[in-house]
């Protein structure tokens, strides 16, 4: 179906109305349909935007329509001009997994790189809320871009994990049949592999489910191992990556926003950001969230990004009732037409997780959990988990440890967007990226790099060192190691984190890596101290103690996660 | 390294401390005590208030002070004590693994051991309270430590979820190094602390109290700007349309606290689901022999001087199962019947008087009746509260005779 521009917004505009009974505004440029008008709610604006991106010829979605309560975008105030006068060849926007990533791929050339991120640390958007999955293909609609990514990116988790010295865990996603008639249904999962050139699944008997994913329900006969389904930290994987990239020359900088681009004739040439002007001639958009605005800033936009939140419940580690990203066929068709609808995923450290869910949202920094996201997720996964695991104590929600949300950076077209600009030079959008966005992080560096190689030719950096070690944690040494690292370092024999048995070396450690730190967070996602059951109840104010002093600020400066987060309000004596 | 004891104590609060001070009064010649801070004391050091020791030392002391005695009399003695020092494991045959920064990696061989690691506060994500994630969100413990030692202030605008006991001190503390408190929320329809504490830390402050109450939203990005708080049902639900915004900048929390059972657990001991400690019998003993425990790793207690009661026992009898291992004795069950939320211990061995400590289910505002069967035996109160502990004490010679379970029952009069 091939339309022209006149019967195009016709169209959308009759479907629209068919939908949501409100009539949108509907302009067409370049295939980039722009809608405006006045809706009722945001879930009938996001509607209206997904219907017009529905047409296959439509590249991108503006979607300007108003409804009550629609947040208007605030530019951030500009604080200082630290940074004016600095020249890179690249600044990478955007300092999330997928920012980190390009900046250690393109770390391997002769290119000035720096990325900025407007948080006070990498990866605490999107990154730090996803469900920490390295997903197989066959979950991802074939044929999109996200397909590809995920499909490349997906094997390139071994390399990556073994080069940057990131746990990585291939635990599989393993489908039950919980009787006969789903058995017959194993056929249509291995088709699907093959259409998304996903590796086999292994159809597995009674016999290897209990090896593979113990105490089953007894009528559970067979199941189906998805293998590539992986688990990481995506925490630690964000700044693995930033740790290389820094160590080959790439520069960070953090609490820093953007607020302009400017370009000539057609090209780039800085951007304006919070803490001054750098210029550039290569602008990378990884802005996630906010990726909509750069493209702006930049004089290209052609799609909206609408936040769609997920709120995802962790729980404590005494509880580990699967081994395997476990499934059965009655969670299938629960998600909706965007989102995979979320699981009963273990995580790397050997918390039970369930989530994400997926709900559409006003607001970009929406990041608050909700009574209903708790009910919503306890009521989808407990059955099924009770039913798979009969024998195994049942889910109860004393076992919580955190309740997190975040929201995913999609567009209408629900695709990612991963190409240079077709109007100013030097521009390449990566937009767009969601699940599975971390699966394919690798897969969308490499796209980018190819991108630069392409229109840039830079040269190859001759010192890149492609490995990064990480730091010793006490947790994972024998009695030997502990005792020779203790007698090195004695604070490695100080535990400050009880839950998770985190030591002060381990804390001292993330400070000499790089990347600098003030805040408890940071402290948190590098070393683990207050991720237990406590949630840093006992150790946090000695964390904040080491903060003070390694990064020599007063502790009532110390935050919890940057901004005016701060933790103490004012010395009483 | 590899050290040898006679009775090894894990935790120097108060239960710790009184039970290395009765293991070496009892006989025990090696006896070691392992705390994991810089200094002994546990939580005593930050309790700057008063009301330690009231029953033991007939002295109404501060946390500190009370301490400060222990340690005294404990120093009098051959106890050893390593500081900075935390266990990470402890097997069924007393062997314990520790580490600390002079030693490394060690492993104590101990002929008994007592469990004296305390308890931790249950933190937000145990209740579950939705909402953003910002800074300002504490347990009522974690300020005390701001304030009392640190000597900082956490917040100046402050609600209180919880009317746990520490929850009660903090809100008369932060009263008086200046912050405003704007009320305590209980979601139960009675308080969780002592009605010494209701008086001394909110009437006279005139800090509000608000029973049935819950905080049902956290708000604000980087800082706490507000609460949501709502009444609650009969079952404990939010009642729809009671929300009421509180504009503040910190949230305390003092929603219960949680016996620290990790290294029991490991160990092969049971727990029981009611105090969520160990097992024990009247000499403290758990369900593995030779490891004993005491304080609040075995239920939570509201006064110190039952901690330090049950730290007494615990350390008499650790140094006498490390003189002569004693041979499996027979022991009965001890039950909660009637009106018994909590009941410690739980098992009875025939070896000493029996003291109970009981929590009733709900509050009884009239005089009552505490039966101990199948002896013929009852105590009399005038009420009965959730929130405060009932003792009574049972000699072993009335006991000696029984063969099936004991069974407490509470009845009004």
């Amino acid at each position: 179906m091939s339309l022209n521009k006149k019967e195009l917004s016709r169209t959308i505009q009759d479907e629209i109305e068919k939908e949501t009974g409100e009539k949108a505004t509907v302009s067409i440029e370049d295939s980039v349909v722009r809608l405006n008008g006045q809706f009722p709610s945001n879930q009938s604006v996001v509607d209206a935007g997904h219907i017009a991106a529905e047409f296959e010829q439509v590249r991108g979605v503006l979607n300007e329509i108003d409804y009550p309560g629609k947040k208007p975008f605030v530019p951030p105030q500009k604080v200082s001009d630290e940074l004016a006068g600095k020249e890179f060849d690249v600044v990478i926007v955007g300092g999330g997994i997928i920012g980190v990533a390009i900046a250690r791929e393109l770390s391997q050339f002769n290119l000035s790189t720096a990325v900025i991120e407007r948080h006070d640390d990498l990866g605490t958007d999107q990154t730090a809320h996803s469900n920490a999955m390295i997903h197989p293909a066959v979950v991802t609609k074939s044929g999109t871009l996200k397909w590809e990514m995920n499909y490349r990116g997906n094997p390139m988790y071994d390399e990556v994990a073994s080069q940057l010295d990131v746990d990585l865990k291939r635990v599989g996603t393993l489908v039950v049949a919980e009787n006969p008639d789903e058995e017959l249904l194993f056929s249509y999962i291995e088709k699907m592999s093959i259409k998304h050139k996903d590796p086999a699944p292994k159809e597995l008997d009674r016999e290897e489910l209990d090896r593979i994913e113990p105490r089953l329900a007894p009528n559970i006969r067979k199941g189906l191992l998805i293998r590539n389904t992986g688990i990481i930290s995506p925490f630690e994987l964000t700044i693995a990556y930033a740790e290389n990239a820094m160590a080959n020359g790439v520069q960070f900088f953090v609490n820093t926003s953007v607020i302009g681009v400017q370009t000539e004739e057609g090209s780039i040439k800085a951007v304006d950001t919070t803490r001054g002007t750098i210029r550039t001639h290569i602008l990378i958009n990884a802005a996630g969230l906010y990726a909509d605005r750069i493209a702006e800033f930049a004089g290209d936009r052609f799609f909206t990004i609408h936040p769609r939140k997920g709120e995802t419940i962790i729980f404590d580690k005494s509880y580990q009732p699967v081994r395997t990203v476990l499934a059965s066929f009655s969670m299938a068709g629960e998600g909706s037409k965007y989102s995979k609808g979320g699981g009963i995923i273990p995580t790397i450290d050997g918390n039970l997780q369930f989530g994400p869910t997926a709900e559409e949202v006003c607001d970009r920094e929406d990041v608050s959990t909700t009574f209903a996201g708790l009910e919503v997720l306890f009521d989808k996964f407990a059955p099924v988990l009770e039913r798979l695991k009969p024998h195994y104590e049942k889910p109860d929600k004393s076992k919580i440890i955190t309740h997190f949300a975040g929201c995913r950076a999609a567009t209408y077209k629900e695709d990612f967007i991963i190409e240079p600009s077709n109007k100013v030079k030097g521009l390449v959008h990566v937009a767009g990226i969601q699940s599975p966005g971390l699966a394919s992080a690798p897969a969308i560096a490499e796209r980018v790099r190819e991108i630069i190689v392409q229109e840039w030719h830079p040269a190859e950096n001759a010192h890149f060192e492609p490995r990064r070690k990480r730091g010793k944690r006490f947790t994972e040494l024998d009695q030997k190691e502990r005792e020779e690292l203790i007698r090195i370092n004695p604070l490695y024999g100080h535990i400050v984190c009880r839950c998770e048995n985190v030591s002060e070396g381990e804390i001292v450690d993330a400070f000499h890596r790089g990347i600098p730190i003030k805040s408890i967070d940071a402290i948190k996602r590098r070393a683990r101290a207050g991720m237990g059951r406590c949630q840093g109840g006992f150790c946090m104010p000695r964390v904040l103690e080491i903060i003070s002093g390694e990064a020599n600020i007063e502790k009532e400066l110390v935050t919890k996660s940057g901004g005016k987060s701060f933790i103490l309000s004012e010395r009483t004596k | 390294m590899r050290m040898e004891a006679d009775v090894t104590v894990i935790g120097s609060g108060p239960a710790g401390l009184v039970a290395a001070l009765h293991a070496y009064e009892s006989g025990a010649k090696h006896v070691l005590l392992l705390e994991r801070e810089e200094e002994l004391g546990g939580i005593l050091k930050q309790c700057i208030h008063n009301g330690f020791g009231l029953e033991q030392f007939k002295i109404d002391y501060t946390g500190p002070e009370y301490a400060e005695r222990l340690i005294e009399e404990m120093e009098r003695t051959d106890v050893r004590y390593l500081l900075n020092t935390m266990v990470i494991a402890l097997s069924p045959d007393r062997i314990i693994t520790a580490v600390n920064p002079d030693s490394g990696v060690f492993k104590v061989k101990s002929r008994s051991v007592v469990l004296a690691m305390g308890c931790r506060e249950r933190p937000r994500g145990g209740i579950n309270i939705p909402g953003t994630r910002p800074a300002g969100v504490y347990t009522a413990g974690v300020a005390q430590r701001f304030v009392n030692i640190d000597g900082y202030l956490p917040g100046k605008e402050v609600v209180v979820l919880g009317s746990g006991d520490i929850g009660l001190i903090m809100a008369r503390r932060l009263t008086l190094e200046g912050a405003q408190v704007k009320g305590v929320y209980e979601i139960m329809n009675y308080p969780g602390g002592l009605k010494r504490n209701i008086v001394q830390c909110l009437n006279d402050f005139s800090i509000p109290l608000y029973l049935s109450h819950t905080v049902t939203e956290i708000r604000g990005n980087e800082r706490v700007e507000g609460v949501v708080v709502s009444r609650v049902d009969e079952k404990m639900q939010p009642i729809a349309g009671s929300e009421q915004f509180i504009a503040c900048d910190t949230l305390l929390l003092s929603v219960g606290l949680i016996p620290e059972n990790e290294l029991s657990k490991g160990a092969g001991i049971k727990l029981s689901p009611t105090t969520n400690g160990p097992i024990t019998t009247e000499t403290m003993e758990t369900a593995v022999p030779g490891i004993f425990s005491c304080g609040n790793v075995s239920t939570v207690f509201d006064l110190v001087d039952y901690v330090a009661e049950t730290g007494m026992t615990a350390g008499r009898n650790a140094a006498r199962f490390a003189k002569a291992s004693k041979k499996e004795g027979k022991s009965i069950e001890v039950i909660a019947g009637e009106n018994v939320r909590m009941l410690f211990p739980q098992r009875y061995s025939f070896e000493d008087d029996l003291i109970l400590f009981i929590r009733c289910a709900k509050p009884i505002e009239r005089p009552l009746r505490i039966d101990i069967s199948p002896l013929d035996m009852h105590f009399k109160r005038l009420y009965a509260r959730p929130n405060e502990m009932i003792r009574v004490k049972v000699l072993k010679d009335r006991l000696k005779d029984i063969t099936e379970p004991i069974e407490v029952n509470i009845t009004e009069r």
